[in-house]
């Protein structure tokens, strides 16, 4: 459904984009994911026949951005960083110019209409002005006008930006609901809402991509050793001591309680962790009250990915 | 792109314009303004052209004639706002992510910008009519001077919106737009600097925006090579609206 092979794109001296590649396929909810300044927004504005790229190229629900724009942006949804809509202006004569703009028929208008503004959640202010909105309320115009014209690609660009985390979550269940039948890129640097919606994730640093894979998969391929947390009671120096001599723990962080003491424990391979640990504070005859594993998250993956990017330059292009 | 949808998309674009304006209190306070002034100067003309001879005459060439000074002005505050204001907020992104060309769009933006001036000066026609019922008015001038108005909006509009164009500041744009309406303002008096060039003056003539509200439109004449010279300047200014507004697509 979207298909980006070698993309370029410089502003003056800034290599904004360095040749990224990645497909979408029908369907699919993609996380795009990068710090900020990674060049998300560009590729967006690129993906959206807004800006042309310098080389490579791109295609859209079939078509060519650059010699298809109008039926790439006729198939295309958009709602740009900050949603940027008249202030004022009333969200129905909002809605009613945007889909008259979009060659909407005058059969079809209204009906429409009425279900974009049903499946965003703005029925209730459609008579407001928008500048009097709400950041939530606007988002979600924004939602419903890139639903107008039913396009088949849907690309949002930092959605959920300056929303409390209740419109985070309204905002995450309207964009499940509206990403069944559509192909959806979604950019971020929210890791949260990337793991909770999408299917898959792009990950971008500094114009290049980084990784690209499915949320599970990359948590496994970047997952650092295992870390275990336990809550043991007894001498704090003694456990921590013995903690540090196991060779199967590489480092060990530890907490003073008032009884039980919090250790964080890094294993130093593949070794069942907990029961290695569980075990220590059993010969030692310490009081265990917590023992649980930490699965790595996918915020641990980006640091590291975009660390590593940062560390040495082109290592994992 | 069919022409229907062309013709669409342009007035879809006009009407939303037109009704920024409307939302707009920038609009209210210049019709305000502009009915007060020249409703003061033109009680104060009544009292001055008071039963002297061709008084009525008089009174509406001064109302004209005083408030071609609202020409300078006019146009870039009208038109200030229709690019910058898009670049600044980033609704141009929006815009021009929709199904619509660039030629569209400006062609729409100027309509509602031609639109809005020329009902600013259709607002001064009670003052004639009050003439027409107090005396009798000749028609003919007040015609013909409208017909310059329209044209030379035409060209001060499309001035301004290659302004907007240009930056995301209105009021670079409205400075910008100014400047350029005040060069052909000045064209008007370098006739004087070539006394002994008939054709040199003849030019500077020809290509001034004034010089012809005294010397025709007051008296009902209408010249139809200046209506030539005032659309081919609109269109270039334009052309080159278009050129800008697609220049993002460049670097």
């Amino acid at each position: 459904m979207i298909e980006v092979s070698n993309l370029s794109k410089s502003f003056g001296p800034v290599r904004a984009l360095d040749r990224i590649s990645f497909r979408v396929e029908e369907g699919e909810i993609l996380g795009f994911l990068g710090p900020n300044g990674a060049g998300k927004s560009t590729a967006m504005r690129i993906l959206t026949a807004f800006l042309p790229g310098d080389s490579g190229f791109v295609r859209v629900a079939g078509y060519d951005v650059q010699s298809e724009s109008i039926q790439v942006r006729r198939s295309t949804g958009y709602l740009p960083e900050g949603v940027p809509l008249y202030p004022e202006m009333r969200v129905l004569e909002y809605l009613r110019f945007r889909a008259r703009l979009k060659g909407l028929s005058r059969s079809r208008r209204n009906a429409r209409i009425a279900r974009v503004m049903e499946e965003s959640g703005v029925e209730r202010v459609k008579r407001r002005v928008i500048g009097t909105l709400s950041r939530g309320y606007r988002q979600r115009v924004g939602l419903a006008d890139a639903l107008l014209a039913e396009p088949r690609v849907l690309i949002l660009d930092e959605p959920t930006v300056g929303l409390d985390p209740e419109q985070v979550r309204q905002f995450r269940q309207v964009l499940r609901q509206v990403g069944r039948d559509r192909t959806v890129i979604l950019s971020t640097h929210i890791l949260s809402e990337v793991e909770l919606v999408c299917s898959r994730v792009v990950i971008i640093n500094k114009g290049r991509v980084v990784a690209r894979d499915t949320a599970a998969n990359l948590r496994q391929r970047f997952g650092s050793a295992e870390r275990v947390v336990a809550e043991v009671a007894g001498s704090m120096g003694q456990i921590q001591e013995a903690l540090s001599r196991d060779p199967r723990i590489s480092r060990v962080q530890a907490t003073k309680g008032d009884m039980y003491h919090r250790f964080s424990i890094l294993g130093s391979g593949d070794d069942d962790l907990g029961a290695a640990v569980f075990r220590l504070v059993r010969d030692g005859g310490w009081l265990l009250r917590e023992l649980r594993q930490e699965t790595t998250t996918l915020e641990d993956v980006f640091v590291e990915v975009v660390g590593r990017g940062a560390g040495s330059p082109g290592a994992s292009a | 792109m069919t022409g229907m949808t062309a013709f669409r998309n342009t007035w879809t674009i006009f009407q939303r314009e037109v009704g920024a304006y409307f939302l707009s209190p920038m609009a209210w306070i210049v019709i305000f303004l502009f009915l007060l002034i020249n409703g003061i100067t033109f009680r104060a003309f009544c009292h001055v052209f008071a039963g002297e001879p061709r008084q009525i005459t008089r009174i509406v060439e001064s109302v004209f004639g005083f408030s071609l000074f609202w020409v300078l002005p006019l146009s870039p505050i009208l038109t200030m706002r229709l690019f910058a204001e898009e670049k600044r907020t980033g609704s141009m992104e929006l815009l021009m992510t929709a199904p619509v060309t660039e030629t569209q769009v400006v062609l729409g933006k100027f309509l509602a910008a031609q639109k809005f001036y020329f009902l600013v000066w259709l607002s001064l026609l009670p003052l004639f009519i009050i003439l027409e019922v107090l005396g009798s008015v000749d028609w003919g001038p007040i015609l013909s001077t409208y017909f310059g108005l329209f044209f030379l909006g035409v060209l001060t509009n499309s001035l301004g919106l290659f302004a907007s164009a240009l930056t995301r500041n209105q009021l670079v744009a409205a400075i910008l737009s100014l400047s350029g309406n005040l060069m052909f303002f000045f064209v008007a008096l370098s006739t004087a600097l070539f006394p002994a060039d008939p054709a040199l003056k003849r030019f500077f003539h020809y290509v001034s925006f004034t010089a012809h509200f005294d010397t025709e439109y007051f008296s009902g004449i209408i010249d139809l090579r200046y209506m030539f010279f005032y659309l081919s300047f609109a269109a270039l200014f334009l052309f080159f609206t278009v050129r800008v507004v697609e220049a993002r697509k460049w670097r």
